[in-house]
């Protein structure tokens, strides 16, 4: 029987739980607390000090009636629209072209990642500076091409086209890796089988490739929305929202809300409605990992 | 037969050339960057830009450090960074070890409340763990910017992932030759995870040196801000030191690429593997 009594470190039934524990104590703490606390928090009014007062569905109400909610709502989605089918169509081009036996391969590949490395404050600032108004390199090449200056970050209308654009030279080059380790995974036969039938690199590409990739599709597509729906780094450094709301986006609204004004209900009932975007997506990507 | 080799040939030829100057594109501010970074002060307010510097003044480097304090947020962007790396790869390898090889009451209960957070944004649970942080007293302080991010459900679920390739046979062995539990991971588990180790410190190390918004909440004081928090600052000033601020980006992002020029293969292995993170 002495032999049955083992310190606790040695028990198997114990020793588990000593090695999630650290884990699952920050989870609760920071995550699974939080969560349900921003839940309560939405149906409050709360400026952080006092009691907070229960009212309800009262700030969900408010913000759907809000013009800059609203607004902040649609450019998300004008975000996401402008960004996600080009960096897709941009990714899979230099990709496929990658996978290709070319010269200065690997150079180029690591070129095209690198803005990724990057941090994205950085990213925006190198680029606040290219699309300066007075000084900047894009209105320079305008100008060299007769077009008029443009004031992008001042300009309603070409704020949110100044930030699309920037996506596009970050997110480019981490999206096609993505589509490189896809189209590693088609095998050469498949290839060669196409080749002999007598199908051309176009042929290949639209009849082959694009289907075989299907699953790729789908993940890079769902991974670049929730990236456009969370990002909120980039935007903050360029423009903050503005110029007049024109680049807000719901993750800079329930910032603004929350640090700038204190409104900790309003900002918690926007972040449930952001939460409940991002469930959809994720649903979207698991039926669609399931169907494969 | 013949024509469409042609075609085939100079489509490929044109495909290569616009892709060389892609790649120039990306690197183009870089470049820029830098030029910026070391242009006498005159030729910052030049228009048309001069893409070729009339004199090279390396100085500015030393100088924007020293002018905006960046000393002090490369101090504690190193401290960030380092604690919440070593407190990732720490909780993670032995989370991952447990939810992998025991079996336990409860086990694919918490597994799958940690993966069901994998896509829930900061923005959702920032005001709460704000309001946590200042409750228990680490708002305001490098703790607050460590401590709650390291909550991350990526990071466990690679862990078990990778885990579950380590084959039992070789732990029951260990077992059978009398190691304890905890030498069985340190020494058995351990030195056979270290590509996924790896993968943990490239993707944490990236993500806390880079991250803006987690610092953005946490801190107030200036003493306490992170390189990112610095820089951003500086970018949103009223007047902006297009030297200072080109200077410290430069040097900021010089221990990112150096991690990616290191690991580059385990870098894109793991992206691919994730995307999850975005």
């Amino acid at each position: 029987m002495e032999e049955k009594k083992v310190p606790f470190w040695q028990n198997r039934k114990i020793v588990p739980y000593l090695y999630v524990a650290p884990n699952m104590i920050l989870f609760l703490c920071f995550m699974i607390i939080p969560l349900f606390m921003s839940f309560y928090y939405s149906l409050v009014k709360w400026n952080g000090l006092g009691d907070p007062k229960f009212i309800g569905l009262d700030n969900y109400i408010y913000i759907f009636k809000d013009k800059v909610f609203l607004q902040s709502l649609g450019n998300t989605f004008l975000y996401a629209f402008a960004t996600v089918p080009i960096l897709m169509m941009l990714a899979i081009f230099f990709a496929v072209l990658l996978n290709s036996k070319i010269p200065f391969r690997g150079f180029i590949r690591s070129a095209i990642y690198m803005p990724a490395v990057v941090s994205t404050v950085v990213v925006g600032t190198v680029f606040t500076w290219i699309f300066h108004d007075q000084l900047g390199l894009i209105n320079y090449i305008l100008n060299i091409f007769g077009r008029e200056s443009i004031k992008w970050a001042t300009d309603t209308r070409f704020a949110m086209l100044m930030v699309v654009l920037t996506t596009f030279w970050q997110r480019t080059g981490y999206n096609m890796v993505i589509y490189l380790a896809g189209l590693q995974s088609i095998s050469h036969e498949v290839m060669e089988a196409a080749t002999i039938d007598g199908a051309n690199s176009w042929q290949k590409f639209r009849y082959v490739t694009m289907p075989l990739l299907r699953n790729t599709h789908v993940f890079v597509m769902v991974t670049a929305l929730i990236h456009a729906f969370r990002n909120f780094d980039l935007i903050y450094t360029m423009t903050k929202g503005g110029p007049l709301n024109a680049t807000k986006t719901i993750v800079m609204y329930v910032y603004e809300q929350a640090f700038n004004k204190n409104y900790y209900g309003r900002a918690s009932a926007a972040g449930v409605v952001l939460f409940v975007m991002m469930m959809v997506f994720t649903i979207i990507r698991f039926r669609a990992q399931k169907e494969n | 037969m013949g024509v469409t080799t042609t075609q085939n040939k100079v489509v490929k030829v044109l495909a290569f050339v616009f892709i060389l100057l892609m790649a120039l594109v990306a690197l183009f501010p870089f470049y820029w960057m830098l030029v910026t970074a070391v242009k006498p002060v005159g030729e910052i307010f030049a228009f048309p830009p001069k893409l070729w510097p009339g004199e090279f003044h390396w100085e500015n480097f030393g100088l924007a450090l020293e002018r905006a304090n960046f000393f002090t947020y490369f101090k504690n962007s190193v401290i960030v960074t380092f604690f919440s790396t070593l407190i990732t790869v720490c909780i993670n390898l032995l989370a991952g070890f447990a939810f992998s090889k025991y079996n336990f009451k409860g086990k694919e209960f918490m597994f799958l409340i940690v993966l069901s957070t994998l896509m829930i944004p900061m923005q959702v649970i920032m005001i709460p763990v704000f309001i946590i942080a200042s409750r228990i007293g680490i708002r305001n302080t490098l703790l607050g910017v460590i401590i709650p991010p390291c909550a991350e459900a990526f990071g466990l679920f690679m862990s078990r992932q990778f885990m579950n390739d380590i084959p039992n046979e070789l732990l029951e062995a260990a077992r059978i030759d009398g190691a304890t539990e905890f030498q069985i991971f340190s020494r058995i588990v351990v030195p056979n995870v270290r590509p996924l180790i790896s993968v943990l410190v490239i993707f944490t190390v990236m993500w806390r040196w880079n991250d803006l918004q987690w610092p953005l909440i946490m801190l107030s004081s200036d003493k306490y801000f992170t390189v990112q928090l610095g820089l951003s600052n500086l970018n949103g000033a009223q007047y902006v030191n297009w030297n200072d601020i080109m200077s410290a980006s430069l040097i900021s992002i010089i221990p990112v690429l150096i991690i990616f020029l290191i690991f580059q293969r385990d870098f894109v292995e793991g992206m691919a593997a994730s995307g999850i993170k975005g």
